[in-house]
């Protein structure tokens, strides 16, 4: 019956009942009263004092509260504070068949998710099939021998920059890496750009010295920073006339791990800032990754979904940026030396 | 390893139903002076009040040394432990420096109160900041940079490891001001948090060591170590600094104008024997150096306190003291202090116009010409709303409109840049510029020249020096000799640079040898 409480019909409908029974009791002693002896009317009046307290407190905390309450949450979930399954466990149910209802959205959703990752992963081992690994690194490797013969050193080096790059990205299944590794698929990455950019780009690593071999020794979830870098440059360096200057800085504290990417490009306005950090806070955008097909490759909110998804809505990324100066991307994460300690780490998503 | 003494997740806040602030990231570490330059007062009251104390949040987890105080789910009742120190004084009234400090704290025990002890308590805390305050001196008494000093060394002695200083540089000295830079920075050095607060850019870089730029209720940058000093940073003014410093060059500077208002001897508690011109449609500042200077100046100037050996003449007719119609005042916080509220923003322009027509209140002609010259002056219809429902911005317009309307020759305005957000100080400095334009005379009293500066035409400074005054006056030329800390000082630099290579260029090249 406890359990069966927490339905809101049926704590109205308990309400409504106790509210005539009293009524009736009432009429009862006022009758009684009228009849017999003044006893009653004491007892009468007795009684009306104790409704007039408990039943306004009865349902104010019992009833009034929790509606509030679920009104809230279902708001916050409209407006995409907050997922389905954050809701189910915020609101309070009006009755089980609506109970139901809902855990059976937030089940579909769990399987159009679970069904989304099984499709990400079947594209990735079809990628993985279609490209051989070894037969990518060996057609770079011939590649790059043909141009060290024909000395030609900087297609040599792209060549193997690239080959490097595919490494990390095709052929390592972790789903969380050390930040030194990210760091250098990031050096990779930037020195493919950079050919393409020559001194026209710039990059700094710059890692807290007092912390420094713990910070290198952080996971996070793999493919994190270069999205984030690769961002920098196609949506801020590449379209400011000029030299461009990206700088990464790695720091912790206790219990963050703190990640910002700067670069001096075109940046935004803000009224496109509010709306990207909006839609990086949005429950509704993690829907959205599911349901839409078209996706032009990883984005920023996908690596922010990622990391919510792994280590909770409390971290994530945040976006600071000014028209025609700079944009920054702050991302925190928590401080995690062992993949083991992570509860639920292969929730993530495949890279 | 940092310690986060502060941390803003993704905070949403929600008033009336209303976003006020909307996915809002922020943090502070331990030791660190972090500033934060509002460009507009969207959000600031609302920030500051979820940093002390943990109100619902609509989105969002608050952190406070390291630990969760507040979330979406739900607050933890109890404040923060953050101390904010403005303008105001948050001491309490009619007790000594060390009752303040040390006996209304939350957790002091004792039952009996041994001054004397607690005075030598506060002794190595004076020591060490190198400041000498008397700990039996009632708080009233205490000058701005003392109070704000007894108000830091009370946060430092409860344990508040977040220290909030709001805005701080209006009310101070730029010596005192240096002062109290030199005291942040020891107790960040010892691993006090401070948000310093001030809209300007110069003052921030003077102290801080991580800034951020706060416009719309949302950081939009945030900045640390040498990049805070990148010349690029100046831009975030972009539009203000742009039309002024335009402006500023575009203006015409000219000393031959007529002399309007001469004051000499005007001799106080401090002031002694100071005296001041002003020309037609001339800008004069005079900064106060001291804040006790200040107060007795603005008295003065006020008419609340009437010096009657002052000799002041005006068009080079004696006059007995400044109040007069030919002259007004624009108060402080002129929005608040000089608004008559439950009347209609016309009813506040005619009041002040029954010397000019004395029969205002029963000429409607009269009353739909303010209303029309209103209009084509700033382009919006308020003329008619009871002055309750006008916003900051409209409040100022209306008391500057009442000004001109009244035909004063001279103006005197009290800390005119106060409190006021960018897009505020650029329509005082315009309504300051429209004066001038018509051939009124401003004379801006002010503690800080903030952005004063960018209309002056002289500057006075006004000090004390081994407790004597000391007044020294600079001509637009000298701007350019003030410590760069000062808005508009470097565009100054700038003009008189162009101006020396353009005299170079046109000077007669000397005639050669052969």
């Amino acid at each position: 019956m406890n359990n069966h409480l927490r339905f809101l019909s049926l704590r109205v409908r308990l309400f409504t009942g106790a509210a005539l029974i009293s009524a009736a009791v009432l009429a009862l002693l006022a009758w009684l009263a009228g009849r017999y002896a003044s006893i009653f009317s004491i007892l009468g009046w007795g009684w009306l004092l104790l409704n007039l307290i408990a039943l306004p407190l009865a349902g104010y905390y019992w009833i009034h509260r929790p509606c509030c309450a679920t009104r809230d949450s279902l708001r916050r979930f409209i407006e995409g504070y907050i997922s389905v399954h954050e809701l189910r466990g915020m609101m309070a149910p009006l009755s089980p068949e609506i109970e139901q209802f809902v855990a059976s959205i937030d089940g579909a959703m769990e399987s159009m998710r679970n069904l989304d990752l099984s499709k990400r992963q079947a594209q990735y081992r079809a990628l993985q099939n279609q490209i051989n690994p070894h037969f990518l690194y060996n057609t770079l490797e011939g590649i790059r021998s043909e141009a060290l013969i024909a000395g030609l050193d900087s297609l040599a080096d792209m060549t193997e920059a690239l080959a490097t790059f595919f490494r990390y990205t095709i052929s390592k299944a972790e789903n969380l890496v050390t930040v030194e590794e990210e760091l250098d698929n990031c050096r990779t990455y930037f020195k493919i750009q950079q050919y393409r950019f020559g001194s026209r780009l710039r990059m700094d690593i710059r890692i807290d010295p007092e912390d420094e071999r713990e910070l290198l020794g952080c996971l996070i979830p793999k493919l994190t920073l270069q999205p984030i870098l690769e961002n920098s440059i196609i949506h801020g360096i590449e379209l400011k006339l000029g030299e461009g200057h990206i700088r990464i800085d790695v720091s912790r504290s206790q219990r963050r791990l703190l990640v910002s990417v700067r670069d001096d490009g075109v940046g935004m306005g803000p009224e496109a800032l509010r709306q990207l950090n909006e839609k990086l806070g949005s429950k509704e955008e993690e829907l959205r990754d599911i349901t839409h097909e078209e996706r032009g490759g990883i984005a920023l909110t996908n690596v922010n979904n990622r990391i919510h998804l792994i280590f909770g809505e409390e971290y994530g990324m945040h976006v600071y940026s000014v028209e025609g100066e700079e944009t920054t991307v702050a991302l925190t994460i928590p401080v995690v030396t062992e993949e083991s300690r992570l509860r639920g780490g292969e929730g993530g998503g495949a890279a | 390893m940092k310690q986060e003494v502060l941390r803003l997740e993704r905070v949403t806040y929600r008033s009336d139903g209303v976003n006020i602030l909307d996915n809002f990231s922020f943090h502070i570490v331990r030791g660190e002076i972090m500033g934060l330059q509002p460009l507009d007062n969207d959000g600031l009251e609302e920030l500051l009040d979820i940093i002390q104390n943990n109100p619902p949040l609509y989105f969002g987890f608050v952190y406070f040394m390291e630990n969760r105080v507040n979330s979406w789910r739900g607050a933890r009742r109890a404040k923060n432990r953050v101390t904010v120190i403005g303008s105001q004084s948050s001491l309490v009234k009619g007790m000594d420096v060390v009752t303040n400090i040390f006996v209304l704290r939350p957790g002091f025990r004792q039952e009996l109160i041994r001054r004397d002890l607690l005075s030598s308590q506060l002794a190595p805390f004076l020591q060490d900041i190198g400041v000498d305050i008397d700990p039996s001196a009632p708080v009233d008494r205490l000058s701005a940079f003392e109070r704000m000093v007894v108000e830091i060394l009370r946060a430092v002695v409860a344990g508040h490891h977040l220290i909030i200083l709001r805005e701080i540089g209006s009310v101070v000295s730029e010596s005192d001001l240096e002062q109290l830079h030199a005291i942040m920075r020891h107790y960040a050095r010892r691993g006090f948090a401070f948000l310093y607060i001030s809209p300007h850019y110069e003052e921030i870089r003077q102290v801080c060591t991580r800034m951020a730029l706060m416009q719309g209720a949302a950081i939009q940058m945030q900045r640390e170590g040498r990049d805070i000093h990148q010349p690029i940073s100046v831009m975030y003014y972009k539009d203000y600094y742009d039309r002024v410093t335009q402006r500023i060059r575009r203006r015409e500077w000219t000393d031959h104008r007529e002399p309007l208002l001469e004051a000499r001897n005007i001799t106080g508690e401090y002031l002694d024997h100071f005296g001041f011109s002003l020309r037609k449609g001339e800008c004069l500042i005079i900064q106060n150096l001291d804040i006790a200077i200040h107060q007795e100046i603005t008295a003065i100037l006020s008419g609340d306190d009437t010096r009657r050996d002052a000799v002041l003449t005006l068009n080079g007719m004696r006059i007995r003291d400044f109040r007069s119609r030919e002259i007004a005042y624009v108060r402080e916080d002129p929005s608040r202090s000089m608004i008559f509220d439950d009347m209609s923003a016309l009813e506040n322009i005619c009041i002040a116009l029954d010397a000019r027509i004395p029969s205002v209140w029963r000429r409607a002609n009269v009353r739909r010409a303010i209303r029309e010259e209103y209009r084509r002056l700033f382009g919006d219809d308020i003329i008619d709303k009871n002055v309750d429902a006008l916003t900051q911005a409209e409040r100022i317009r209306l008391v500057y409109c009442r000004i001109l309307f009244q035909r004063p020759q001279v103006v005197f305005i009290s800390q005119p840049y106060k409190n006021a957000d960018v897009r505020l100080r650029f329509q005082i400095y315009e309504l300051q510029e429209m004066l001038l334009r018509r051939g009124i005379g401003i004379v801006i009293l002010a503690v800080n020249i903030a952005d004063g500066l960018a209309l002056a035409d002289r500057l006075v400074r006004v000090g004390l020096k081994n407790g004597r005054m000391e007044a020294r006056e600079y001509t637009k030329e000298d701007f350019a000799s003030l410590p760069l800390n000062i808005p508009w000082v470097d565009v100054f630099s700038d003009i008189k640079k162009d101006q020396t290579d353009a005299r170079q260029t046109i000077a007669p090249s000397p005639p050669s040898r052969g």
